[in-house]
């Protein structure tokens, strides 16, 4: 089996939970990065929990990662007001943290969470719903840019696995934007294939 | 005074404005003339140590907390020095002549309570008598019960007292706050463990002998650490830990001491090694073991059955940690939110997980695994399943999928696989479905066409 989530070539980052710190992943749902999510807790010692705003997280997507639910724990928390409260309890004790972020929540609470997961060194992948997350939050911002699915021509065949393209950023990054490309094999591998470029510098505004 | 989180847990009349609570900065910042140290409660069970004996002297085996709080049954003291009040007295002038006046007395019959009513005593700085229990419990503000995070539930929901809270259905809050809930009920209803001893099983206790006495404190940690890890194995087997621990040293001159320790939580191998270190350090700062340490011997009692057995890889420092994240997770969201999952058969990916809550043993699955299940959608599976179908709007052409609408945007179908035909349940009314496989440059859908309409039964996230 494959070990998720680790560059083959030297120059590619590796896309790795660190104790304490964060992971933005940021995009629509459909490019992939649930999947992406789950594999990168796949190695994580202790329980994990996963935090579900929309209750639409399907553990099945667990399984097909090698993702063992035994100690994953899925807490459903569609309220923005009792989300903060209830992600810090959890990263308080648990071993890692997935968490859906419901739109609506204050960039000083995400903060206040980031610097309780330092201070407790548990890794934490957030994932918002809906829209971006306050800069300067995430250790390692991934951003979903591209995707294309193989396997499914015009009724034939099946959905497969897929390829798609995130801008890679933050300190995790060493300061160096990049755009990378990611490969789901649709079973249990998700892995970073290629470092296609540095990234153009963003304009300040 | 400040702990390991550098909150101040003790201040004296000269540190002005600082507050117990307040983070070390922050009390040197309104008091800049302050002076911290660390809280030792080593030292504290030590400087404690002679309240406990002279408190024996009147009542004995009393059950020690922490250093600084102790419980003491008093069912049979009451009888021999002639009423609640005549005792009372007698502890306040044997603790006043050790440790000088400001002692927090206080008399009730559950531990819950007793320990309420000496925060009252200390305010009132009187000793405080509760006369009639359930009374005194339902005027106590929410906050007693001690988790700050479901007491602010509470008077969200307008319960503002314990005796509002005992008046609800104990089953109610079990089902919305879980274990925490249960217990806050369990406090606020006047049930919690008593203080009387109880017989405990012999074949429960360690004891380790030595025949080089143990003479300084490194050693008694050390054999502290020992004792508290070949306990902690030994109950872990059979999946309890205790909430109360009689903890025994025998001196080289003979002399036999016993102390009872108690917690609300049970006992773990860190917590349980901990207060063998702090009394083995009291009773040889105080000189209760001449010549040193022969016998060490604990005994836990109290048992519960929150001492789960771990794997192997499982750490119980951090298998307690989860649990009590759990806990409250569960107080913040009701234990129907907190959920595990485990697979079963089915044809759809939502019917292939069943779903129990954590903390609860999986039920039986209600769908064979190992059937073949004919229609069932090939891997990969989408990972976000709404729970139930979402209306889509699909354009079709000839049949074919041509444009699926995505929020407020109409986006072209690159590809699509299926349909996979799904005779639905007839006997049951459900009519027969379509499900494709539909490929935009955002993303792949999972559809079911069923009656002419489109729904969203899966994202491939």
């Amino acid at each position: 089996m494959t070990i998720s989530a680790v560059s083959e070539a030297p120059l590619v980052p590796r896309l790795e939970l660190e104790a304490g710190k964060l992971v933005g992943l940021i995009g629509a749902p459909g490019f992939g990065l649930t999947r992406l999510g789950l594999g990168l807790l796949r190695d994580q010692p202790g329980w994990v929990a996963c935090i579900d705003v929309r209750g639409w997280l399907s553990p099945a997507a667990f399984w097909e990662m090698g993702v063992s639910t035994d100690r994953v724990v899925v807490v459903r928390c569609p309220d923005s007001h009792r989300w903060p409260q209830v992600t810090a309890a959890l990263v308080e004790g648990m071993g890692a943290v997935y968490a859906e972020v419901p739109s609506g929540v204050a960039a000083p609470m995400l903060r206040r969470l980031g610097a309780l997961a330092r201070a407790r060194a548990t890794p934490v992948v957030l994932r918002p719903v809906d829209g971006d997350l306050p800069a300067g939050i995430t250790h390692l911002r991934l951003e979903a840019q591209e995707v294309a699915w193989e396997g499914a021509e015009r009724g034939r065949g099946r959905l497969r696995g897929r390829r798609f393209t995130m801008a890679a950023s933050g300190k995790g990054m060493g300061g160096i934007d990049q755009i990378i490309e990611v490969k789901d094999d649709g079973a249990d591998t998700v892995r970073v294939v290629s470092g296609l470029a540095v990234a153009m510098p963003r304009r300040a505004v | 005074m400040v702990d390991d989180a550098n909150r101040v847990v003790a201040t004296n009349r000269l540190a002005d404005n600082v507050q117990v609570g307040m983070l070390r900065r922050e009390a040197e910042a309104v008091c800049p003339a302050v002076v911290t140290y660390a809280q030792d409660r080593g030292a504290e069970a030590g400087a404690f140590e002679p309240i406990a004996v002279a408190i024996e002297t009147l009542v004995p085996r009393l059950e020690m907390v922490h250093p600084g709080l102790v419980f003491v049954p008093v069912v049979g003291a009451v009888r021999y020095y002639g009423g609640e009040e005549a005792l009372v007295e007698r502890v306040r002038e044997v603790v006043d002549v050790v440790a000088g006046p400001g002692a927090a007395i206080a008399v009730a019959q559950g531990p819950f309570a007793a320990r309420q009513a000496a925060v009252l005593a200390r305010d009132l700085q009187e000793p405080f008598i509760v006369t009639n229990e359930a009374e005194f419990l339902a005027s106590l503000d929410v906050a007693a019960i001690g988790s700050e995070e479901l007491a602010a539930t509470f008077r969200w929901l307008g319960i503002t007292t314990l005796g509002e809270l005992a008046s609800l259905p104990r089953a109610a809050v079990a089902s919305r706050f879980g274990t925490l809930g249960l217990e806050a009920h369990r406090y606020a209803s006047g049930e919690d463990r008593t203080t009387q001893p109880r017989d405990v099983p012999e074949d429960r206790a360690i004891e380790e002998k030595y025949e080089e006495p143990l003479v300084n404190l490194e050693q008694a940690g050390f054999a502290a650490r020992t004792v508290a890890y070949r306990l902690a194995e030994g109950l872990r087997a059979d999946g309890v830990a205790p909430h109360r621990v009689e903890i025994e040293a025998e001196s080289v001159a003979g002399s036999v001491l016993s102390r009872v320790w108690r917690s609300a939580d049970p006992f773990d191998e860190a917590t349980l090694a901990e207060r063998i270190r702090w009394q083995l350090r009291a009773w040889v700062e105080s000189g209760g073991i001449p010549g040193g340490l022969r016998r060490l011997r604990v005994t836990p009692a109290d048992m519960s059955g929150e001492g789960r057995q771990l794997g192997l890889a499982e750490d119980p420092a951090s298998e307690a940690e989860a649990t009590r994240a759990l806990i409250r997770a569960q107080a913040l969201v009701g234990p129907d939110a907190v959920l595990q999952a485990r697979q079963q058969g089915g044809r759809d990916p939502g019917e292939q997980v069943q779903w129990f809550r954590w903390g609860e043993a999986a039920p039986a699955p209600t769908r064979d695994p190992s059937a073949p299940w004919p229609g069932r959608l090939p891997a990969p599976t989408p990972s976000l399943v709404p729970p139930r179908p979402r209306p889509l709007a699909v354009e079709w052409e000839a049949g074919l999928p041509t444009r699926v609408r995505l929020r407020s945007r109409w986006e072209p179908v690159l590809s699509w696989a299926g349909p996979w035909r799904r005779m639905g349940r007839w006997w049951e009314g459900e009519p027969a479905s379509d499900r494709y496989q539909l490929v935009t440059s955002a993303g792949a859908f999972l559809c079911e066409v069923r009656e002419g309409e489109s729904y969203l039964v899966g994202i491939y996230d």
